[in-house]
Parts: structure tokens; C-alpha cells; sequence
């Protein structure tokens, strides 16, 4: 127990260290001035620029939610008709028949929405080319978008104009997404990760039988996966696979590349407002909610099974079910709140065998979607909750207001509001539909409390872009593939929009001078406001859900 | 059939983006009177 302590803190101190250099290159990769970053990039941009006849050239908010929206319509629409004809189409060596079309239609915005939530296993379910040309590069053109996204809301809170989003968006594939992905994805073909487009091997085993090996370009896939916050498998066990996390380092660098962007994401909004302490204190907060979260989490599960401890099964190991051996508890469980903190939604373990707290803690981070939260979307839930903090206690104390120098007035709170209120709606309101049908109970696994579990988890990572399932839920149907293909979309692009909106009716407001009665958003103060807010926030909305499944398992345990 | 189905949902989805994208303008524009 105490080595895993130690590696798990190991691993937190090397991300907090790479945080700040990170957001720091963030900002000089998108600024707009030159920066020594255009000297390197800046031909391979050019290229793409004349290609795409793309003009470097502001667009308003409007415009860019726009470009957005219509580009990743566009985008999904192609790779649906890839999934739907990749039978006939070549690099197909296994014979992978054509994806049935509610499957393709929930791939496709699965992919493209940056969730990865699979209702089908990698190895059967796609082609090569289908890996490539469709998940693959809807593996960079999502977190690429979201990227994009956040960089233009922070421009626009920090005064300045919005940008252009096709312009951010190559910038974030080139700048940041290839170059990292292409160097970890070597490092993780030099561990033991097969990058090959050999079709599946049979091999003969010590015991006469035969067994067929699925294999792929798993190499490139892996590393933008976790670093753009994907998480879809190219396997469909996904990280406990030994071909897709051979050993103890590829599991530390996955976790390392699954929170890179996010928790860099504060600091570049502190170097692009002009103030790094406004970065920090949300790193710090966040951080703060992630480490009681992770506590709490690897306690109960080192606390074994209590029916389990009942028989006298020792559990010095802890709760071991549905663990993979080779990570054991502790790694596990520091992987799975990672991967729902950043809304990864890639696994080494399953998410279903955690006990009911560990469960539910999990959960919680894909509730609040904002413990970090996925690159991009989740740092505008972050700066959404900061905004309504900042509400509330100018509320408290009776003054208008103020977030960066601009008052929040009540347009801007009208949006957030509706944000704030279509997660929970998105959640509860699909879980209650799921719940009061055949057609969504036929799916759940489990006859008591934690088959609610296994819905709400379901739409929950749905909603919140993260992709990983309870996979005791019998998901693989027509009602599932549509309707949590449908949460996935609004989940993604709802917020996006109105926050992009809030952005740009900020940026057009005139500064407003500080003064000694102005509340900062730079102090430890702010900080502790902010984390209260999320919490009070969150418990408001989800406690009762909550209620009905882990905690309501956790006291029939 | 079902094709035509989830194409008219991928066609329904950012088209209602879009009208959020309207309905979003129309809250900025027309709230500026209603000080906080």
C-alpha cells in the first residue's frame, strides 16, 4: 500500500510540475503576435491555410460558434458514411462486416464529441481504415475543437478579440496534439505497443488449442487517445489490455498525458488574462476536490468487499474484483479518477466491480464536470462555476458583479443559468426515460440499486464527454446507441455555444476600474468560494440520484 | 430506412445548435437594461 501511495504522489507532484510550462505554451501557441512557436509550425500551417483557403481573420463569437457547430456536423456526417461502408472499402484484412446504422450514428458523434463511449468492441466492430479515417482523426479533431474552443472564450474574457476558429483549430492539431502524440506514441511502440496493419494472428497455446491475437496501429492510436482525452479503445477491454498498457510506465504516462491539457489549461487563462494567480487559484481548487475525491476513493476500495470480508477472504489486497492483476488496487483506482476527473473515459479496470463508493465517486466527477474536466469543455465548466461564484457573493453582500474587470449582469447569468441546467437535465431527465421503459430496462444487469447506477452512469458520461460505462448495461441496442448518441451532442456543444456567447457579451463591456470593495478572483478566498459553490452546486442537483444508487447500494451492502 | 432516420437526426441536432446560437444573441442584445 505505502509503494502505491508513493507512486501515486510521484505521479501528481510530475503533472503539477509539467502544468504551468504547459499552459505557458499554450498561450504562445495561439497567440496571434509572433511568438518563436510560428517559426517552427508556421510553414506546415501556411500549407494547410492555402489548402483549406482558410484567411487569418477575426470572426465574432456568433460566427465562430457557428463555424464550429457546422464544421463537426460535417465531420460526422462523413465518418458515419465510413463506418457504414467500411465492408466494402479497403485496409480491411479481418473481413469486419459494415457497422449496423444506430451504431455508426453513436460512434460517429461519440468520436466527434471527444466521449469515446463504445457500444462496440475495436476488435470486431471496425477496419483499419475505420480506426484511421474515422476514429482516429475525429481523435484530433475533437479535442482540437474543444481546444480551440477554450482558447477563443479566454481571449474573449481577457478583452481581445475572438479569433478565427479554423485557424485555432488546425493550430491546435499542429502545435499541440501532433507533435506530443506522435513522440508518446513512439515511446509507447518502444514499451511493447504493436503499431502494424497485420491483420489478427492465430497462435497455437502450450495447451493445443489455438487463439486468435487481434493486433492494429495501437501505437498511434494510444497516445492521442489519452492525451485528448479520447479514451475510446482501440481494444475493447481498452487500458487493461497488455497490447494497450504493457507495463507500470505506459500506465503512468497515460495518466500523466490524461490530465496534461487540462490542468494546463488554468495557467495558460492566467498568462492570457495577464494575472498567472487567477490561473492558480482554480488549479489549486481543482486539484484540492481531485486529491479528497482520490483519498476517499482508494480508502474504501482498500477496505475489500465487506461481504466478501464477512467469509474470512482476506482482503489485505483490497477490493480485487475486476481489477487487472498487474496494476492492482491503488493504480486502478488512481487511473479511473483520473480518467472521469478529465473525462477521458479510457479504463484499466471495471468501472462496474468498484465498490459503491469508489463507484460513486467516479460518478461524481463526470457530475460535476468540472474536477479539471475534459480539455477545453472542461475548463469552461470551470470558468462557468467561477462566474456564478462570483454571482452569488456579490449577491451576499449586495454589490454588483465583477469577473475580470467586467460586470456580470443578467444576460450573461441567463446563459449560465441554462448551461448549468442542462447537465442535470440531460442526466436525470434520459435516466428517467431509460428507467421507465422496456426498452432501456431490458439493458441493466443488476436487479437492485445498482442497476440505476448503471443507467445514470451511462448518460452521465455521456452528458459530461467522458466514455467509460458500467459495462454490466446491455448497451449495444438501438435505443441506447440513439439516445445516448443524443445526450452526447447536446452535452458537447450546448455549453460550448452559450458560453461562447457569455464570452463574446463580456468582451464587448468597458472595464471597470478596481477598487478596495472589488471581490478578487485571484485569492485563496475566491478559491474556497469556488470549490463551496461547485459542491453546493452539484448536491443540489444530483445528491437525490445519488441517493437511489451507490449510497442506497453502499447501506444493502 | 434507418439511415434516412439517423441522417435526419444528424441534420435536426445542429440545426437546433444553431437556434441556440440565435437564441444566445438575442439574450445578449436584449438584456443590457436589466442591471443586476
Amino acid at each position: 500500500v505505502i509503494t502505491t501511495i508513493l507512486s501515486i504522489v510521484i505521479t501528481l507532484l510530475v503533472m503539477v510540475l509539467i502544468a504551468k510550462p504547459a499552459g505557458v505554451y499554450l498561450a504562445k501557441a495561439f497567440d496571434y503576435n509572433k511568438t518563436g512557436v510560428d517559426k517552427v509550425f508556421g510553414p506546415f500551417e501556411k500549407i494547410l491555410f492555402k489548402l483549406g483557403g482558410i484567411r487569418v481573420v477575426n470572426q465574432t463569437w456568433k460566427q465562430y460558434a457557428l463555424a464550429l457547430v457546422l464544421a463537426n456536423a460535417f465531420m460526422i456526417v462523413l465518418v458515419y458514411f465510413v463506418f457504414r461502408l467500411q465492408g466494402m472499402l479497403p485496409l480491411n484484412p479481418s473481413g469486419n462486416p459494415a457497422m449496423d446504422p444506430t451504431l455508426a450514428f453513436n460512434t460517429a458523434v461519440s468520436f466527434m464529441t471527444n466521449t469515446n463511449l463504445q457500444h462496440y468492441s475495436g476488435e470486431s466492430g471496425l477496419t483499419y481504415l475505420s480506426q484511421m479515417i474515422g476514429i482516429l482523426f475525429m481523435m484530433f479533431a475533437a479535442p482540437g475543437t474543444a481546444l480551440a474552443v477554450a482558447i477563443a472564450f479566454v481571449r474573449a474574457l481577457s478583452g481581445k478579440e475572438v479569433g478565427n476558429f479554423f485557424v485555432d483549430l488546425i493550430r491546435a492539431i499542429i502545435r499541440v496534439l501532433m507533435p506530443i502524440a506522435f513522440v508518446v506514441g513512439l515511446i509507447f511502440v518502444t514499451l511493447g505497443v504493436p503499431q502494424t496493419l497485420e491483420p489478427t494472428i492465430t497462435a497455437n497455446t502450450i495447451e493445443g488449442t489455438t487463439q486468435d491475437i487481434a493486433r492494429g496501429p495501437v501505437g498511434a492510436f494510444l497516445s492521442i487517445k489519452e492525451l485528448g482525452n479520447n479514451g475510446g479503445g482501440f481494444f475493447g477491454v481498452n487500458s487493461a489490455h497488455p497490447f494497450e498498457n504493457p507495463n507500470a510506465i505506459s500506465n503512468f504516462i497515460q495518466i500523466l498525458l490524461m490530465f496534461l491539457l487540462p490542468t494546463a489549461l488554468p495557467f495558460t487563462y492566467g498568462k492570457m488574462v495577464g494575472n498567472i494567480k487567477q490561473g492558480r487559484v482554480l488549479f489549486v481548487s481543482m486539484l484540492m476536490i481531485f486529491v479528497v475525491f482520490l483519498s476517499t476513493a482508494l480508502f474504501t476500495e482498500f477496505q475489500g468487499n465487506p461481504r466478501l470480508n464477512e467469509l474470512g477472504i482476506s482482503h489485505e489486497q483490497g477490493s480485487m474484483e475486476g481489477k487487472e492483476v498487474r496494476f492492482g488496487v491503488g493504480q486502478s483506482i488512481f487511473y479511473a479518477l483520473v480518467t472521469t476527473a478529465s473525462e477521458t473515459g479510457a479504463v484499466n479496470t471495471m468501472h462496474d466491480t468498484l465498490t459503491p463508493i469508489g463507484g460513486m465517486l467516479a460518478l461524481s466527477n463526470m457530475l460535476l464536470n468540472t474536477v479539471f474536466g475534459g480539455v477545453g469543455a472542461g475548463f469552461i465548466n470551470v470558468i462557468m462555476y467561477a462566474m456564478i461564484a462570483v454571482f452569488l457573493s456579490g449577491l451576499m453582500v449586495g454589490r454588483t458583479p465583477e469577473f475580470l474587470g467586467k460586470k456580470i449582469e443578467g444576460r450573461e447569468m441567463k446563459l449560465i443559468a441554462i448551461t448549468m441546467l442542462m447537465h442535470p437535465l440531460l442526466i436525470v431527465g434520459a435516466s428517467a426515460i431509460a428507467l421507465f421503459t422496456p426498452l432501456g430496462t431490458d439493458g441493466i444487469s443488476n436487479s437492485g440499486f445498482h442497476g440505476i447506477s448503471q443507467v445514470v452512469y451511462e448518460y452521465t458520461s455521456s452528458a459530461a464527454n467522458n466514455g467509460s460505462g458500467f459495462e454490466g448495461l446491455g448497451d449495444a441496442t438501438p435505443f441506447w446507441n440513439i439516445s445516448t448518441g443524443i445526450v452526447m451532442y447536446i452535452g458537447r456543444f450546448f455549453g460550448l455555444v452559450t458560453m461562447l456567447a457569455v464570452a463574446g457579451s463580456l468582451a464587448s463591456k468597458k472595464l471597470v476600474p478596481e477598487t478596495v470593495g472589488t471581490f478578487r478572483t485571484d485569492s485563496s478566498l475566491f478559491g474556497v468560494i469556488l470549490v463551496g459553490t461547485i459542491f453546493i452546486v452539484g448536491a443540489l442537483t444530483f445528491f437525490p440520484t445519488l441517493v437511489l444508487g451507490p449510497v442506497a447500494e453502499y447501506l444493502t451492502l | 430506412m434507418l439511415d434516412f432516420i439517423m441522417i435526419g437526426i444528424f441534420i435536426f441536432l445542429p440545426i437546433t445548435m444553431v437556434g441556440l446560437t440565435n437564441f444566445s444573441s438575442s439574450v445578449i442584445d436584449q438584456g443590457s437594461e436589466e442591471k443586476l
